[in-house]
């Protein structure tokens, strides 16, 4: 008499068997990839939670990515060690705003007060190769302080502090010199003194 | 370790059901255990289950369900319906060389019914919800192989009557 289906079913079934070297084979894969794959995508997973972690704290922030400001401080500063001769002088901004037809901007007296500093003149300079003015200024003391002007562009060069805001410049100190940066009316202010 | 040697041969007998030869059953549980390893220790409570599923889910891709669709079953109405379950296949008999000739030339859905009714011993509703699939399909489907199993195999399949 034939079995039934089911019995048969089952003696069938039972009959496919991994044999014993496909199945040392199968445990030795799991002894060795079990660590590793679970190692590479935990690796993975980390790298993957470092990167978001570097882009979130570089648009938390902005100043920490100043490569173009650092650039425009540095440029400030060599031409404030340049020491190169004015091409107007004067002793008010609105003296020497006329002179400055080229920088598709009107220069802007700034809002703090230079205590005891006596302004003597401008010349056309580049910071980063856009067109700015350098604004020469003599201290109380006597020391030279340059103001310069630039248009600015916070995608490049990030959030910086804005006086009118009550807001301090953000400084910088660079072969030996100081230099202050700061926003007013869309331009980008960079002091740098003796 | 994820599979000790038994799970590994009960999956192998279900990847056999799936692919309805040893190679093909071969490479399948290779792939299985690979994706399974890619998950963290600890993190599976039941292997062998997510095993079968990760299986299924993995033939159907390579398959891409080219013809044995679970969810394409006749047309039957409630009345026939319920005149059939995994009982109405208690009754054949059947050869273990005539199954083994027919093993392969049953669809994928056949072999997943067959072996989940002999092996887990399941009634067609717990086949149908683990197959995430309808009762009604698997019935019908039942019963469309009993009778094919019938005509195949003529009277050597044939019953001694459905037993309800």
């Amino acid at each position: 008499m034939k079995p039934n289906l089911k019995q048969s079913l089952i003696e069938h079934l039972e009959s496919v068997r991994l044999d014993d070297a496909r199945l040392d084979e199968l445990e030795a894969l799991q002894r060795t990839r079990s660590a590793r794959s679970w190692w590479h995508s935990r690796t993975l997973q980390l790298f993957a939670a470092a990167c978001l972690l570097v882009a979130l704290v570089v648009s938390w922030l902005p100043f920490e990515q100043p490569d173009l400001l650092h650039a425009i401080a540095e440029e400030a500063v060599m031409n404030h060690l340049a020491q190169t001769p004015l091409e107007v002088h004067g002793t008010t901004i609105a003296e020497l705003d006329g002179h400055f037809d080229q920088l598709g901007f009107r220069l802007v007296e700034p809002l703090a007060p230079a205590e005891g500093a006596r302004l003597l003149g401008g010349r056309y300079c580049s910071l980063q190769g856009v067109t700015a003015a350098q604004l020469r200024r003599h201290d109380a003391q006597g020391r030279t302080q340059n103001l310069y002007q630039v248009p600015y562009r916070p995608a490049s060069m990030g959030e910086l502090p804005d006086p009118a805001l009550g807001e301090q410049p953000r400084t910088l100190e660079m072969r030996g010199l100081r230099v202050d940066l700061w926003v007013e009316r869309g331009l980008l202010f960079a002091l740098t003194r003796d | 370790m994820l599979f000790d040697r038994d799970m590994l041969n009960r999956l192998y007998r279900y990847a056999y059901a799936l692919s309805g030869n040893e190679p093909g059953a071969g490479d399948l549980l290779q792939d299985t255990v690979e994706r399974c390893l890619q998950r963290p220790p600890g993190a599976l409570a039941c292997p062998e289950a997510y095993a079968r599923r990760v299986m299924r889910n993995r033939y159907i891709d390579i398959t891409r369900r080219r013809k044995a669709s679970p969810e394409t079953g006749d047309a039957h109405t409630d009345a026939e319906l319920l005149a059939i379950d995994t009982h109405c296949l208690e009754s054949l008999t059947i050869s273990r060389d005539m199954l083994q000739q027919a093993w392969s030339r049953l669809d994928v859905f056949e072999r997943e019914i067959l072996y989940y009714w002999a092996v887990e011993d399941m009634t067609a509703a717990q086949i149908a919800s683990t197959l995430g699939s309808r009762r009604g399909t698997v019935l019908a489907r039942i019963h469309r192989l009993r009778a094919r199993l019938r005509a195949e195999f003529g009277d050597d399949a044939a019953a001694e009557g459905v037993k309800r």
